[in-house]
């Protein structure tokens, strides 16, 4: 009788533990974005003093798009390694902030206290947010000369994902864009 | 003839079966998990075409519908388009707050996919397009309701499985709770056996 127990202990448990390890190896608040290898939408949008960014006048150019806010705790923590960024690969990589639901006034306050890594383009209506599948800021979206987002980063982005990602994008021959 | 007592005992045989039966059920169990967790995500619809040359120039924004291509269906107005747009955001997790839908969510994010959905509708969109522009974006966690498929399966068939081997189980005891009866009987059956033949 207590093999039998046992076994229907076994039999029940293992399954569910199989399942819960599965569970434990994700990280709830990552969600894998499903639109990594896939163009990257494209939007026409303005910064602070009215300049008007397109981004498909950037391809043939890698591109990071970071969508931050000042709310946003991580993208203070992030925003020197954005300058540090910004400045390395000046000419090379075309940094643009996307903000995230947060006031211009507050956005331009931010850049004139702690400097700024590129425009801060106003997503009015959240719509771009949205294209990009946005769950909340940070998030930067790596993309290639093609128009291809290669990576994403949730949260701060951190040095290590920046250099790799940024070699890897620099590494794509720019004959090879089409 | 009555069996003799080199035969197995019928509560060993049934204990046996019963293990067999379990082990068959979590061999299948694992089995459909492994298979669930081998299995490559479905492919989406192509809803991704690359942007044409000039296409989203007109205006400072993005435009869903380069991307969603032709509308389905009709475009929608006034209370239709309220009880659709309603429908849809039913359908669709508040990325914010994941625990509400964006019909149920106050947030800021949720009232823009809403306004998404409300204008992609009143273009003719239809649920399913607006609801695969969504899941295309957010991926497949932004679905309240998972699709029934990989791992998702598992979600689906376990209460099923559960109830019939329970269900299973159960008979097999009531089986044995009334066989019980005759095997009590049993040295006294074998005693009246043994002295009519003697």
């Amino acid at each position: 009788m207590n093999r039998k127990v046992l076994l229907v202990g076994l039999g029940i448990a293992a399954p569910l533990l199989l399942l819960l390890g599965f569970g434990f190896r994700h990280d709830p608040q990552i969600v894998e974005s499903p639109l990594i290898g896939k163009p990257a939408p494209n939007f026409r949008l303005a910064d602070l003093d009215g300049n008007v960014v397109d981004l498909a006048d950037l391809r043939g150019q890698p591109v990071i798009i970071n969508f931050w806010a000042t709310y946003c705790v991580p993208c203070w923590v992030e925003h020197p390694l954005l300058m540090e960024g910004a400045r390395r690969w000046h000419g090379q990589i075309a940094f643009l902030g996307i903000v995230f639901q947060d006031d211009p006034d507050l956005i331009e306050e931010f850049n004139a206290e702690n400097g700024s890594w590129g425009p801060s383009l106003v997503d009015d209506g959240g719509r771009v947010a949205i294209a990009y599948g946005v769950y909340g800021p940070p998030e930067t979206f790596f993309i290639d000369r093609d128009g291809v987002i290669v990576d994403k980063a949730i949260g701060a982005v951190s040095p290590d994902q920046l250099l790799d990602v940024a070699n890897r994008l620099l590494a794509q021959p720019a004959e090879a864009t089409g | 003839m009555r069996r003799s007592g080199s035969t197995p005992r019928p509560d060993r045989r049934r204990s046996t079966s019963s293990a067999v039966l379990l082990a068959l059920f979590a061999a299948f169990f694992f089995a459909a998990a492994a298979w669930a967790w081998a299995q490559p995500p479905a492919a989406q619809p192509d809803l991704l075409p690359p942007p044409a040359e000039g296409e989203g120039r007109q205006g400072l924004g993005i435009e869903a519908s380069h991307e969603l291509g032709d509308p389905l269906g009709r475009p929608l107005a006034g209370a239709e388009l309220d009880q659709a747009v309603a429908g849809v955001a039913a359908e669709i997790r508040c990325p914010k707050c994941q625990a509400l839908s964006i019909a149920d969510s106050g947030a800021q994010s949720a009232q823009a996919m809403r306004e998404q959905a409300r204008s992609l509708l009143a273009a003719g969109y239809t649920r399913e397009q607006v609801v695969g522009y969504f899941e295309q974006r957010y991926g497949e966690f932004v679905l309240l309701k998972p699709r029934a498929r990989g791992l998702n399966l598992i979600v689906f068939g376990a209460p099923a499985s559960i109830v019939l081997v329970g269900g299973l189980l159960v008979v097999r005891r009531l089986r044995r709770r009334r066989q019980g009866g005759d095997e009590a009987l049993e040295p006294y059956l074998q005693q009246v056996e043994q002295e009519t033949t003697t």
